[in-house]
């Protein structure tokens, strides 16, 4: 219908000059990707690298000193401070100059020699469970390695090369998808669905509320817009705000972070589409039913970034959550949209992989939608 | 027809009975004013008017259309302005009428010329490029107004059109709005301002939801004060209004600036039981003349329920 469109469309540019005249909302909507990406793509890193160490080398011999170097030349660990007492290292472990501390015993070079069985003692901070974890990991792996290699020289040097007790099975790991490992290319993805529901709650939220607390709402129920027209109107002039924020974090992840995008831009932007509608659409529901700006702000930050950042997966694997919590997610439109844009940037999947998670997404947009349009219309 | 007729209009909020049986018509043309003090029902009454609340009961038929069977189409045929301005303020005057004129629906090729024409008419020219939020209140309320009748309604329903604004802005929005009326535009405004009442062609007076009378400010005045009025000029007036109201005889006494309006049942006993008593309290009687009664007489009396015996 001619006029019904013309409201819709005389909603969408007034709603347009709002966003050009309120540095608030530019400001959220510029800045909040940019330093969300500068936190999560710099700060929030599961890589543990670095690690600091300390080396108390009590067997000073060449073996010594090679497998102190392997520590070092695996990139997972620096050495900080080298002592002769144990006591010092161990201080300097309460002190927290160091994460781990390195114990080579004087018989280490000798029983190596001789394929008696030797120990080397590591060291972990444990307060910090997942640096620790990785840690102790990485160090078993590099003496296994360095073990392993010890054996089969000197059983070379005896002559014998079919050495019993070595393993004859050497996995060796192909790692698929996000080939180098690095924890950048699994959030930055993801942050596009954070990224987007922020926003979203950030500005609708004050939309409705803040018309209701200027009078304006007054006016407009006095006129003849429907609640579907005013809905889609904000809709829409948020959704280019919105979809600006998507082009700037995908050209930001993928050209200063580095990440790979393997599949498809348009498929990638239609998602983003379907979910801005569920993020956007939830944001002018707590408006609409929310008395003030600022109970509508929190109910929409409560309701959708919470979420979206801990039950999406984004961080946190679904898999390993409470079966309860894990029903839960199923209706976090974010669960879904992560999984849309992990597959897009790093797998290169497409539609014929995506479409459960594309059509769950629309369903709970459509189901949003409509609660939104309701919720507006007995306001108006 | 009548271009507004309400019928047993109720309506009840829980328990509370807002509107209570109102009935009245509004001949096209006219500027009917809704007089009543705060909190009387006025403004219940012209949200059920203009589509914007449904009654519990009664009937309300707004340029032939019923409201609670097609409120849509009856904000189509209205234009409302509330109390409160309700523009948006971060948008210019021209922003906020083309605003308006989308929402109305008015054709594309039509809307400038249209909103010309509003603009010229509110005589904001001057002011097209301006934010509505810098603009004096004045002005504002003239904005408010070229957006109301943005698409040639029918009916104009203003509710307190000018609360806060000086004298000045408002005859100027005054002359607009009988200007508008003299081209057959209706206009229903509610107001306790007794200037805009004296500028209405009908007045209704409200109290407690009820209608209490009906009329043209002048048949108000008769009907609503049978009794005389009498202007006393006496000294220290303030602590002298409670003494007069004591007084056999006297109906109601109020203070006009520094003299007393005495609405009295008798003039001559009256004036002579005043120049008696007033001295006696230590009030020096300087003058006691007979005065036309206004319409804030009028409202006084009947918002106080002086007019009943």
């Amino acid at each position: 219908m001619k006029r019904s469109r013309s409201r819709t469309a005389a909603i969408l540019r007034k709603e347009l000059i709002h966003i050009r005249r309120d540095t608030r909302s530019l400001i959220i909507a510029v800045l909040m990707p940019v330093a969300l990406l500068i936190i999560y793509g710099y700060g929030v890193s599961s890589d543990v690298r670095n690690i600091r160490m300390v080396v108390v080398d009590w067997c000073r011999t060449r073996e010594s000193r090679a497998l102190v170097s392997s520590f070092v030349q695996s990139g997972y660990f620096r050495i900080v401070g080298g002592t002769e007492r144990y006591a010092d290292a161990q201080r300097m472990l309460d002190l927290g100059t160091t994460r781990t501390v390195l114990v080579v015993p004087t018989t280490f070079a000798r029983d190596l020699a001789k394929g008696n069985v030797t120990h080397v003692q590591f060291l972990v901070d444990g307060s910090d469970p997942t640096t620790a974890n990785v840690a102790a990991g990485y160090a078993e792996a590099i003496v296994g390695r360095v073990a392993t290699s010890a054996v089969r020289q000197s059983l070379a040097r005896r002559g014998q090369p079919r050495p019993r007790g070595v393993p004859p099975i050497d996995v060796r790991v192909r790692v698929f998808y996000n080939e180098e490992l690095r924890s950048t290319n699994f959030i930055i993805p993801g942050l596009i669905a954070i990224i987007l529901a922020m926003t979203a709650a950030l500005l609708t939220s004050g939309t409705i509320a803040g018309e209701r607390e200027r009078g304006t709402m007054e006016q407009l129920a006095a006129s003849p817009i429907q609640s579907r027209e005013l809905m889609l109107g904000k809709i829409g002039a948020y959704s280019l705000l919105a979809a600006a924020d998507v082009v700037l974090v995908i050209l930001v992840g993928t050209f200063w972070f580095g990440v790979p995008l393997r599949g498809s831009v348009l498929l990638l932007m239609v998602a983003s589409g379907i979910f801005l509608m569920a993020a956007l659409g939830l944001g002018l529901l707590f408006s609409a039913r929310m008395a003030t700006q600022q109970t509508a702000l929190t109910a929409a930050v409560l309701s959708t970034m919470v979420p979206s950042i801990l039950l999406s997966g984004f961080y946190f694997p679904i898999r390993s959550m409470p079966s309860v919590i894990q029903v839960l997610t199923t209706l976090i439109p974010a669960r879904y949209f992560m999984v849309i844009t992990r597959g897009v940037f790093l797998k290169g999947v497409g539609w014929r992989t995506l479409w459960p998670q594309i059509a769950m997404l629309a369903l709970l947009a459509a189901v949003i939608l409509a609660g939104a349009i309701r919720a507006f219309r007995r306001k108006l | 027809m009548p271009a507004i007729e309400c019928r047993d209009l109720v309506k009840r909020f829980g328990t509370f009975t807002a509107v209570d049986h109102v009935s009245f018509a509004v001949e096209p043309g006219a500027v009917f004013g809704f007089l009543g003090p705060n909190g009387s029902g006025k403004s219940t009454t012209i949200r059920i008017l203009s589509g914007l609340l449904a009654p519990t009961a009664g009937t309300a038929v707004v340029d032939g259309v019923d409201v609670t069977e097609d409120p849509e189409n009856v904000k189509r045929r209205i234009g409302y302005m509330s109390q409160k301005f309700s523009l948006y303020l971060d948008l210019t005057v021209k922003e906020n009428l083309e605003f308006f004129a989308g929402i109305y629906g008015i054709p594309r090729d039509h809307r400038l010329h249209r909103i010309g024409e509003v603009i010229e008419e509110a005589d904001l020219a001057q002011v097209g490029d301006v934010l509505a939020g810098a603009l004096s209140v004045g002005i504002r309320q003239r904005l408010a107004l070229a957006a109301a009748l943005i698409h040639r309604p029918r009916i104009l329903i203003l509710d307190e059109p000018t609360s806060g604004v000086d004298p000045l802005s408002r005859r100027r929005f005054w002359n607009l709005i009988h200007r508008h009326a003299q081209d057959g535009t209706t206009v229903l405004v509610t107001t306790h301002s007794m200037d805009e009442a004296e500028a209405c062609s009908d007045l209704a007076l409200i109290r407690a939801g009820r209608l209490v009378a009906r009329g043209a400010p002048s048949e108000l005045k008769r009907q609503l004060m049978p009794w005389p009025i009498l202007a006393v000029t006496c000294t220290r007036p303030y602590d002298a209004v409670a003494k007069l109201a004591t007084l056999p005889g006297v109906r109601d006494a109020t203070l006009h600036g520094r003299r007393i309006h005495t609405i009295v049942e008798n003039t001559e006993e009256a004036e002579h039981r005043i120049r008696e008593e007033l001295p006696k309290a230590g009030h020096d009687v300087q003058r006691i003349e007979r005065v036309p009664a206004t319409l804030e007489d009028v409202f006084l009396a009947v918002a106080e329920g002086v007019g009943e015996a």
